[in-house]
């Protein structure tokens, strides 16, 4: 770190006004001793790249968004609906589905003093969901995942938003605000927080919601959002998204397979994947041009590949209030190479490296485009990579869960 | 953690974050929230990062879940010799 004037040691909850006074203020699934087969299920969940949603005839999606249909059911009942368009995101954790559409009288989970605790997630374009936690059974191909806490996004017959939800952003819970009838978290943790929002400091992500209003709340790890994934009873240590290889010029539609389990059955070995282990924070390192940037992450649920800026990639930013603001638009297209590495997860620690060849093309031109899935659109995020999911295709990509074995692999990975 | 960048006179020119959750913009930026929303309003799709690099008002937001960082500063305000790259 360099300090051009030294700092001010401050909490997170300082005010400070720019411009202004400073200062003021498991493990075993290959393991000989197992005495049980587990079931041979179907294991291979479809997933598409297309238009999104329609909401009152429009098809509210944007490019590069990978959907899948969900199956919720009433905990323990085959009452159950069908929810299409949620995204298949890998940088997030939990079931988020817009209220509007959930049919089922899903049961709410309550704190020691019978309240009703919501979530709060916010990202970093300001937006945020804010909503209950209920109980759902959630099935997707012949998996089942039993009695998952949810999150119900928007919900009207819920407390509103506290202000440590909503200050400074804007609610993004309808279906032509998200371009997707939820969200489908499936990264590399169990959690969507994890010992952080059990702990008696915990941040404003869970709360209790007595009529008085609704405060922060620790929330036991267990009654957290959970990765849907990690809770069914076999093929739980890791999922695999495989999406054909498109053309430069993109495609209106893609269709390939989100694979669940690694290494579980004849349809979702590593084979040659390369896996790397993440750190503390769910990153791992991408050196380009020499120069290694530590916080990289994969992530099917940003529609770009977001590196670096313009100053460093070369690549002119889109005019700005075009509709490509905030990704590149080279004249012609650009040739890349950079290496992805980390630890190898198996323990032993060695780093494992992969080069990655890719292409920016000018996103102004391909957006305006009738095509909607693109492997060549990028963008800018400063002094690190997003791997998002232009990367996806022609690859079949691994996410391992934290804490669950492959073979002597152990999450959170990711391999490719 | 969040940091500061003070001028020579005492004026914050920039704030860096880092943490679980994403701070308070709005506190953070103060009067210049607005232009950054609305700047961030006229850009379509999902995404892990927000970068608003407007003629004076620079904003950048990344991360995910679990692990968030950003900087804003302003260019008009940063000190004579001192490069942007200072507020990180």
């Amino acid at each position: 770190m360099r300090w051009a004037f030294g700092r001010c040691g401050l909490a997170a909850t300082a005010v400070l006004l720019m411009g202004l006074a400073a200062c003021g203020g498991d493990g075993s699934s290959s393991a000989p001793i197992e005495s049980t087969t587990p079931p041979v299920v179907n294991n291979v969940q479809p997933v598409v790249v297309d238009y999104g949603p329609t909401v009152n005839g429009q098809q509210v999606g944007y490019n590069d968004a990978l959907y899948t249909t969900v199956t919720i059911c009433m905990p323990g009942t085959s009452t159950c609906q069908s929810i299409d368009h949620v995204l298949v995101d890998t940088g997030s954790t939990g079931l988020r589905i817009v209220s509007s559409l959930v049919t089922l009288g899903l049961p709410f989970t309550t704190d020691a003093s019978n309240n009703p605790i919501g979530n709060c997630i916010q990202y970093v374009d300001s937006t945020y969901q804010w909503g209950p936690i209920v109980k759902a059974d959630v099935q997707m191909a012949g998996e089942l995942a039993s009695s998952v806490p949810i999150q119900i996004v928007g919900a009207s017959n819920f407390a509103a938003a506290p202000a440590a939800c909503s200050a400074g952003g804007t609610p993004a819970e309808t279906v032509t605000d998200l371009g997707a009838k939820g969200i489908l978290g499936v990264g590399n943790y169990r959690q969507d927080c994890g010992p952080a929002c059990a702990s008696a400091s915990p941040p404003a992500i869970y709360f209790t919601c007595p009529t008085a209003g609704c405060t922060p709340t620790e929330v036991a790890v267990s009654a957290q959002l959970q990765n849907p994934v990690w809770l069914f009873p076999q093929d739980n240590n890791g999922l695999s998204i495989v999406l054909p290889q498109i053309g430069a010029t993109g495609a209106v539609s893609v269709s390939g397979n989100m694979i669940f389990g690694i290494g579980t059955q004849s349809d979702n070995a590593l084979g040659t994947a390369q896996a790397q282990a993440l750190d503390d924070y769910g990153y791992f390192t991408t050196t380009y041009n020499g120069v290694a940037y530590t916080q990289s992450f994969i992530d099917s649920g940003s529609n770009g590949l977001f590196f670096l800026d313009s100053p460093t990639t070369g690549l002119p930013d889109c005019a700005s209030n075009s509709i490509a603001q905030g990704f590149y638009c080279p004249t012609s297209p650009v040739n890349f190479s950079a290496i992805t590495s980390g630890p190898n997860p198996n323990g032993a620690g060695a780093k494992v490296s992969v080069n990655v060849a890719f292409s920016i093309a000018n996103a102004l031109t391909l957006l305006s485009s009738p095509a909607t899935a693109f492997n060549n659109v990028g963008g800018d995020m400063p002094g690190a990579f997003d791997w998002g999911l232009p990367f996806f295709f022609g690859r079949s990509v691994f996410i391992g869960i934290e804490g669950q074995y492959t073979g002597t692999a152990v999450g959170p990975y990711w391999a490719f | 953690m969040i940091r500061e960048y003070v001028t020579p006179a005492g004026k914050v020119f920039g704030v860096s974050w880092t943490g679980p959750t994403i701070p308070d913009l709005s506190q953070l930026l103060g009067s210049y929230n607005a232009e950054y929303q609305n700047t961030l309003r006229a850009k379509p799709g999902r995404r892990r990062v927000a970068v608003v690099h407007n003629p004076d008002l620079v904003v950048e937001n990344g991360g995910h879940m679990r692990a968030f960082h950003g900087r804003a500063y302003l260019e008009s305000m940063l000190p004579a010799g001192v490069p942007p790259e200072t507020v990180k």
